[in-house]
């Protein structure tokens, strides 16, 4: 009986591992099929000032929850004419998941800030665009406004059959 | 009953003239099904061998036929990056849309771009390492995708085309099947003109019904294993397979395939109020403002996709609006390295990646047999198989027409005669019906059948005289 008993969970126990063999994939995934990722939310001081150092931040998440896991984390700022070379500054990390940077510039104009988080298991690279200067702020908005108003990338890809 | 001659085959066949039986009726019954079926779909089944056929080459014959477009003049010493080569086309082409570029692994190999050209879908095809574009065709009318439609669609547009196709193509198993029920070898076994054709006859029925009956015999796997991999494409029964696959978690997990949807961006792409106050009149300007995200470049996706271990050749396809994402998929000849990825425009998240290795065991199979079915999964062997198993069924189908039109009495439709036995019909539409639970399509179209035999035929005594009803 002890031996009937023994051979039939052998059974099952071979019939799971065949049958986990067979189905798909899904460890690590939410139910939308997303595999783990990191969310970002960057916020550019809106009073920039010539000459004052403002603070630029990003709170990174992984699944909600701070993500404080990068093993290089630093802001980068650059004239969007490419005018100068760009600044390269460290992401402070002043509360969990929240990198900042406090540059200050000397020049008005269209400017970009890329933040790059790089860890064993994530890159993220997001960036935006800001202006310093009135006649800049004029010219960022309608270079926005000109790719807002541009039509979005029809449907592509396609199938065999 | 009375039955047809041609049941007589000297190999080692029944003798059913004058018999009563089951057996007999039971053959009588298959052959039937086997005529009827045979009439309907076999235009429709060389049609298919035919462009498939001819798609099986395609790496061959458009090889050869863009030439020009498909190889570079010089291989040089570096290769512009995507951003460089999407620049470069649109100085040469200012009024296209990028949708798509296709990096290659061949160094001889021209970037492919999709795009869009004055409101058409359009290949391009650059230099990777000067940027020059060789030229651009209509994607709709290339070799391939010429015979793709007629494959899939019998160069005609909508849902029919595509229901008659798969239609067609489940008739194609039921006539395969029942045809080796008829082939099978009964009473005494002879080699000729079972498994070897008897030729002597030029032009007879034996010589007729040889060739159509002895290749069909050892085509028949082939013929199953090609429409059986071709279905999984198909608009009710793929829809069928893929729901089982679903259901057994077989399948493949969600975003495996650009054309079964994508994702949303998970990034708010945008801070900037879209009404501006000041930017109304008697608003003063501020002084600093924030822009929104500034979406990820081709270069930056190809080097994710590069550090995600993605092997070229694989595709980089554009967002759609706002909200869309980056899409990396891999266009490796071979199965077993698909990769899918998923990239966020804004941030460089990696949202989703499915590998060939994430798929169920359902999944590989289809993905399997999408290869076999393309001739790619063993180079030319592959490819020849699949073309004798063409040209087999074409021979194969025009045979049977010859075979028809020869025995066919002036006056009807030279049908097998109905037997009389009603168990026997009963039994084969049992069986029949059991088919056509498993392919819809050959459901439906036997209720079509028994309607109008009931409605029509049967009332009708010159048709059922003409029809052998």
């Amino acid at each position: 009986m002890k031996r009937k008993k023994r051979i039939a969970g052998m059974m099952i126990a071979a019939s799971s591992l065949l049958f986990s063999g067979c189905t798909a994939d899904m460890s690590g995934r939410d139910a939308n099929g997303f595999i783990p990722y990191l969310s970002v939310d960057m916020k550019v001081p809106t009073d920039l000032k010539l000459g004052m150092d403002k603070t630029f931040s990003i709170q990174v998440e992984e699944n909600g929850k701070p993500y404080e896991g990068f093993y290089k984390a630093q802001f980068q700022f650059w004239p969007e004419d490419g005018s100068s070379p760009p600044l390269t500054v460290p992401g402070v990390m002043s509360s969990p998941g929240l990198y900042t940077a406090s540059p200050a510039f000397d020049k008005e104009g269209v400017y970009r800030v890329k933040f790059s988080g790089i860890s064993a298991e994530y890159e993220i690279m997001p960036a935006k665009r800001f202006a310093i200067g009135a006649q800049a702020s004029k010219h960022l908005t309608e270079l926005e406004k000109q790719e807002n108003d541009a039509p979005s990338t029809p449907a592509a890809g396609g199938h065999h059959h | 009953m009375k039955m047809e001659p041609e049941l007589q085959q000297s190999t080692g066949s029944i003798r059913t003239g004058g018999n009563r039986g089951l057996l007999p009726a039971l053959y009588q019954t298959v052959w039937r099904w086997h005529f009827y079926a045979g009439i309907i779909f076999a235009p429709f089944l060389i049609i298919l061998a035919f462009s498939g056929s001819m798609y099986l080459f395609k790496p061959q014959i458009e090889g050869y036929l863009y030439k020009d477009l498909l190889t570079v003049r010089e291989v040089g010493a570096s290769r512009l990056s995507p951003d460089q080569l999407s620049a470069a086309v649109k100085q040469q082409h200012p009024g296209l849309s990028i949708q798509s570029i296709t990096l290659p692994d061949d160094a001889k190999s021209t970037v492919t771009f999709s795009v869009m050209n004055e409101g058409a879908q359009a290949v391009l095809y650059a230099d990777p390492y000067d940027g020059k574009v060789y030229g651009m065709m209509d994607a709709e009318k290339t070799f391939s995708s010429f015979f793709k439609k007629m494959h899939s669609q019998l160069l005609l547009s909508g849902t029919l085309p595509n229901r008659l196709v798969e239609m067609a193509a489940c008739w194609g198993i039921v006539l395969t099947v029942t045809g080796l029920y008829l082939w099978w070898p009964r009473g005494r076994f002879s080699v000729w003109g079972t498994v070897l054709p008897r030729l002597g006859k030029r032009g007879s029925r034996q010589f007729w019904r040889d060739l159509h009956a002895v290749p069909a015999f050892w085509l028949s796997l082939f013929i199953l294993i090609l429409i059986a991999t071709g279905l999984p494409w198909s608009g009710v029964l793929g829809g069928q397979i893929d729901r089982a696959a679903n259901a057994t978690n077989t399948n493949t997990p969600p975003y495996a395939y650009l054309f079964s949807g994508q994702p949303e961006s998970i990034t708010v792409a945008k801070d900037i109020a879209d009404n501006i106050p000041w930017a109304a009149e008697n608003t003063p300007v501020p002084n600093s403002i924030s822009g929104g995200y500034v979406r990820l470049s081709m270069n930056e996706i190809a080097a994710i996709a590069e550090r995600q271990h993605v092997l070229k050749p694989y595709t980089i396809t554009m967002p759609r609006g706002d909200s869309g994402v980056y899409s990396v998929s891999t266009d490796h000849v071979k199965p077993g390295k698909e990769v899918t990825l998923h990239v966020d425009p804004y941030s460089g998240a990696v949202l989703t990646d499915v590998r060939y290795q994430d798929f169920g065991v359902m999944a590989k199979l289809i993905t399997l047999g999408i290869a076999l079915h393309e001739g790619r999964l063993f180079g030319l062997a592959n490819q020849i198989i699949g073309l004798v198993t063409c040209l087999g069924l074409v021979l194969i189908s025009a045979g049977s027409y010859v075979m028809w039109r020869k025995r066919k009495p002036s006056g009807t439709l030279g049908a097998p005669r109905k037997p009389k036995e009603k168990g026997v019909m009963i039994g084969v539409l049992a069986i029949m019906a059991v088919l056509g639970i498993l392919m819809p399509l050959v459901g439906l179209s036997i209720m079509a059948i028994l309607i109008v035999d009931l409605v029509l035929i049967s009332r009708i005594p010159a048709l059922r005289r003409w029809l052998s009803s």
